[in-house]
């Protein structure tokens, strides 16, 4: 204890706003893992075919035990056919890409960094259309090589070229100007959406049929193949988030002071650009281009339990499944049987917090 | 102790710093002045380690920087930085918690909460604990910063070889008390045999304050010794192109200094 600190007219009061933020943290953990699970049961039961919430108990049993009921089994059928594995990659896509973007603005040190805005999703869109349009030609060779991964490792790779070049221009001034990342990333952005569309022009009609998904972005389709292909990217990246907390945080202040902080951040910075161009790279393969969800989850939960990656990112991981999997039940029911784009849907409810985020902040600041 | 030999720095073909050697001893504290552009900040950045000298060597206790671990040094040394791009709302609390969150620190966690505790303390920023970085002015954040780096160093103070802190323009927004606080501050972790390197544009703290003042001019070593060796009437209106008078005042006989007329050539103009 030091005795020159009295000032005169100063009340030394212990502020405990901290202890409510980590209670905070806490109590957001646990209601979004609440939350989490109740949208996923109600996940199972919405859809156009089969099963209501009163048949779910009795699907899930036969799935699990088997049964002699007809009805019984046609649900099971819709169960792990179709919803279970759509289910599970709308929480893989909503977490990896909500983490992601929290990984990706932690690095930038800039709120408004997202994989979709600075163009990393266009161009593992691109990327991806490619080895869809090629598939008979130039490119056969890679599918015949990698098979169910060829997309997502297709997109990995777009995903990493394009945060690479991002992450070049934003460093060359030294520090990273807000307005330079995000119009980067719009050029990017458009670069990407003209090949794309260039190879959408020279497509048939069954790849053009493809290629629209990965423009708007939906969960119909789910298979257990993209599952498989989603999975380990997201499980790599949900395992390595401990131990980038304290990069993070230290990364936040600036990175000279993140070295003085016994951080190595060059061994940061390229693991957290591939680790993030990994899973938005496999999130675009199976799902296509979602945006917004990067920006606004991370967002709300900074909110509630403040900037500490400690929480922010098991949170925002969390978060962004249960809004991801919203959506999608939206998706599915608003235009029933029929079904939006969950890309569509996003944007609408994603674009007007980013539009609060830059009359708040401000671009520069 | 901390030892730079022959030091330069060249960035993109301009050399910010020539031949530079000076050393920081366990104790006591270094004062770096000089005008701008003098190549101040160079030396910090060489001599944190953060950017490797292009010609000579900077060592710690014998052992060249770049050889330790980032996280090694990050133990033996804190510093307190010019301004941060800090631009999320952690609260002053979690900032200065960041300065414990150096991996094998020695500091168990039921201490931590009175490590902080303490350097909020000391910085004087217990009373601004709850409230969000964003939203204080440039000096309180300064404040926040010094509270951060006294954390790093209140880790294992039994381990063995040099500490070390180092501050860049600390005073720059600060009232003229907190000021005071702050080199007072840095004066007692050199009390506790912490080898303190300060970069300084006020040359009576620095007179104040320093054990050794080196003076910086063009990426120069203009010189370096005592404040009564080198703050001299020639030798400061040579580096600071300004007529300058040095004098002592008493009892303690510590050299001050007045600036009296700008002398800068018409290109600044």
């Amino acid at each position: 204890m030091s005795e020159t600190t009295s000032w005169p007219g100063k009340a030394v009061t212990s502020a405990p706003v901290p202890e409510e933020r980590i209670a905070a943290g806490r109590r957001l953990l646990l209601l979004s893992g609440c939350a989490l699970a109740l949208v996923t049961f109600v996940s199972l039961a919405v859809g156009p075919t089969g099963i209501s919430i009163d048949d779910l108990p009795l699907a899930i049993s036969a799935a699990i035990w088997g049964s002699d009921d007809i009805e019984a089994l046609r649900d099971r059928l819709v169960l792990l056919e179709l919803r279970l594995p759509r289910t599970l990659i709308g929480a893989f896509v909503g977490a990896a890409l909500a983490v992601s973007g929290a990984m990706m603005q932690g690095m930038f040190r800039n709120p408004l960094a997202d994989p979709g805005l600075i163009g990393v999703s266009a161009g593992a869109a691109l990327f991806a259309v490619a080895t869809i349009g090629f598939s008979d030609g130039l490119l056969s060779w890679w599918h015949a090589l990698l098979g169910i991964y060829a997309l997502p490792i297709a997109a990995f790779i777009g995903g990493v070229v394009t945060t690479a070049l991002l992450v070049g221009i934003a460093n060359r001034s030294g520090q990273v100007a807000t307005a330079t990342l995000l119009l980067a990333g719009i050029a990017f952005g458009a670069l990407a959406g003209a090949a794309t569309g260039l190879i959408a022009y020279m497509s048939d009609d069954q790849q053009l049929r493809d290629l629209t998904l990965w423009t708007m972005g939906s969960l119909s389709g789910a298979t257990w193949d993209k599952v498989l292909a989603i999975a380990p990217f997201a499980v790599v990246l949900f395992v390595s988030l401990p131990y980038l907390v304290r990069s993070l945080n230290g990364l936040l202040l600036g990175e000279s002071e993140a070295f003085h902080l016994g951080i190595n951040v060059k061994r940061a910075k390229y693991l957290i650009v591939a680790l993030t161009a990994a899973a938005v790279g496999a999130s675009v393969a199976v799902a296509g281009v979602i945006g917004f969800v990067g920006i606004v989850v991370p967002h709300f939960v900074r909110l509630i339990a403040g900037p500490d990656h400690r929480v922010l990112l098991p949170a925002a991981a969390l978060v962004g499944a249960v809004v991801l999997l919203c959506a999608d039940v939206l998706a599915r029911m608003l235009v029933a049987p029929a079904e939006l784009p969950i890309g569509i849907l996003m944007a609408i409810i994603g674009a007007p917090v980013f539009l609060h985020l830059i009359l708040r902040r401000g671009v520069s600041g | 102790m901390l030892e730079a030999r022959g030091v330069s720095v060249e960035i993109n073909g301009v050399k910010l710093l020539r031949n530079v050697s000076l050393k920081v001893v366990p104790g006591e504290v270094l004062v770096v002045a000089g005008p701008n552009g003098a190549g101040k900040s160079t030396l910090l950045r060489a001599i944190t380690g953060e950017r490797p000298p292009t010609e000579g060597s900077v060592t710690l206790d014998g052992v060249d920087l770049g050889d330790y671990d980032t996280a090694d040094l990050a133990r033996r040394r804190a510093v307190v930085p010019q301004s941060s791009q800090l631009k999320f709302a952690f609260t002053v609390r979690e900032v200065v918690g960041l300065g414990i969150a150096v991996p094998g620190f020695g500091i168990s966690d039921d201490r931590t909460p009175h490590v902080v505790a303490d350097a909020m303390m000391r910085a004087d920023i217990a009373h601004l604990g709850g409230r969000s970085y964003t939203t204080l002015s440039g000096g309180e954040r300064q404040r926040v910063h010094l509270a951060r780096a006294l954390c790093q160093l209140a880790g294992d103070r039994q381990r063995s070889g040099t500490r070390f802190l180092m501050l860049d323009e600390p005073t720059a927004s600060l009232d003229l008390a907190h000021q005071l606080l702050i080199l007072e501050e840095a004066r007692k972790e050199a009390e506790r045999g912490v080898a303190v390197f300060v970069v300084l544009h006020d040359l009576n703290l620095a007179a104040r304050f320093g054990d050794c003042i080196a003076l910086l001019s063009g990426g120069r070593l203009a010189a370096f010794g005592t404040p009564m060796d080198v703050l001299h009437d020639e030798l400061l209106s040579d580096v600071f192109s300004c007529d300058v008078r040095a004098g002592t005042l008493p009892p303690a006989r510590s050299p001050f200094v007045l600036p009296q007329a700008c002398q800068l050539p018409k290109s600044y103009a």
